[in-house]
């Protein structure tokens, strides 16, 4: 059964799931559930909690899959965006106090090996890679310590000693450029 | 510091879109940056492409784990389709308007809900597409448009529906079918708060379901499973519906229209 959908397209298989077709999730997670699984546990640091976010979000889909529009973009950044947003209100939220310590310790030593070290781990194209090499460390740090590490644009400006509207500025034409060096990948 | 607090004019929202789209803004921020998306097209389409450079970057090589496809695959057997269980819990006596529970077979509760899903798919089967043609709508199954539709039999929401029917404000439209025959009766309130009241609906058997649609914008989008026997039913319509219609689907509904038409309205 899983065969059949192997060649469908993910906005086809979104479509399925709505028709309450489970193999069609299934297949779904085996092409992005790694990717979101990964994301959540780096930005988490811990696999447990992360499983139950990648659990959550495609239960959630099951459960409505109208929530993604194929307008808005891939159902891979969907699902990225979404394994994202909810880490991060995991490790922000109150409840997950000893996360939120965890994190705090984890901030104190983060340094630029260390973030040089999980891009590569992180990302799974040269020209990712590249693309991100290319970037001004002013831009690229910025971008990897609120993405890969979920912190907010304060807490970025606090750990690289810059004013909060520069952090935003270079998150936002860094972003620019990736989006110009990154608009024929196809992942 | 709460969000009324926070002031941010369109330049400051500009400049806050990247952090937005790699959710760094903070809590307040990230509210009225989500509110001006709903409004700018141009913001929102910025912060679209800052997400899949996102998604690009957080793709990883790390394989998925199978084990936690079985955790999420059990989950999933504990879900049961909206509009399932109701059909289960209430069968209907009767099966007219073109049902055929001869060559159906009813559903039970004891079966798994993966074999109730597989006997919807098969009813949606490969007929969709020319429904579709035949129709002549772009369906949007993915929209979100119209919220979500409650249903009851109880005499307050009767009685609340009876008043709207009267109220002189509402606007009050007849679903009839192809001749002529009402169906049902809907009030629409100014607020977009609408009421169905069944009329001549007779029940369909439990394979099957009324569905409510309506065509907002040139989209078909689904305004909710009715049941077997729909009665009172509440639900909100936006300003941009210009037709409702009633179908019959099988168990459960469905994401797009695969049966003709069995009654319209027209909204506007």
């Amino acid at each position: 059964m899983m065969e059949h959908w192997k060649e469908a397209s993910d906005t086809k298989l979104v479509l399925a799931v709505a028709r309450f077709e489970q193999d069609a999730l299934a297949e779904i997670y085996r092409r992005h559930g790694g990717a979101m699984l990964a994301l959540a546990r780096r930005v988490l640091n811990s696999p447990g909690l992360a499983e139950e976010v990648v659990q959550e979000i495609f239960i959630k889909l099951w459960r409505d899959p109208t929530r993604y529009d194929p307008e808005r973009g891939s159902l891979r950044s969907f699902l990225l965006a979404a394994a994202h947003s909810k880490s991060v209100d995991i490790v922000r939220s109150e409840s997950a106090r000893k996360a939120r310590e965890e994190r705090e310790a984890r901030l104190a030593v983060i340094s630029k090996d260390d973030v040089d070290r999980e891009i590569v781990e992180l990302s799974n194209s040269e020209t990712v890679r590249a693309a991100l090499n290319n970037l001004a460390e002013t831009e690229r740090r910025p971008i990897e310590l609120a993405y890969f590490h979920g912190l907010t644009y304060k807490e970025v400006s606090v750990v690289l000693e810059q004013p909060e509207g520069t952090i935003k500025s270079r998150i936002r034409s860094g972003l620019k450029r990736l989006s110009v060096s990154l608009a024929e990948v196809e992942i | 510091m709460s969000h009324e607090e926070i002031v941010m004019n369109h330049e400051e929202i500009v400049e806050s879109l990247g952090v937005y789209a790699l959710d760094a803004l903070d809590e307040d921020e990230a509210l009225i940056v989500t509110q001006h998306l709903e409004e700018c097209m141009s913001c929102s389409l910025e912060v679209l492409r800052y997400r899949e450079v996102a998604g690009k970057l957080g793709s990883s090589t790390v394989g998925s784990s199978s084990a936690l496809w079985e955790k999420i695959e059990r989950s999933l057997e504990l879900e049961v389709p909206e509009g399932i269980d109701g059909i289960l819990a209430d069968p209907p006596k009767l099966q007219l308007l073109g049902s055929d529970a001869s060559d159906r077979t009813i559903t039970s509760k004891s079966k798994s809900h993966r074999s109730r899903r597989r006997a919807i798919l098969t009813s949606v089967g490969s007929i969709a597409a020319a429904v579709m043609l035949v129709l002549g709508f772009e369906v949007s199954h993915l929209s979100g448009q119209v919220s979500a539709l409650r249903s009851s039999t109880s005499p307050t929401l009767s009685a609340v529906a009876s008043a709207a029917l009267s109220n002189p404000s509402a606007k009050v439209l007849s679903l009839r079918s192809t001749q002529g025959r009402l169906l049902a009766e809907v009030a629409i309130l100014p607020s977009g708060q609408s009421y169905f009241l069944g009329r001549a609906i007779v029940a369909v058997n439990k394979a099957k379901t009324y569905q409510l649609w309506a065509i907002a914008d040139g989209r078909v989008v689904s305004l909710g499973v009715l049941g077997t026997r729909p009665q009172v039913y509440s639900f909100v319509v936006q300003r941009n519906v210009t037709q409702l219609m009633l179908n019959i689907e099988p168990e459960g509904g469905v994401t797009v229209p695969t049966t003709p038409v069995i009654a319209t309205a027209k909204v506007v």
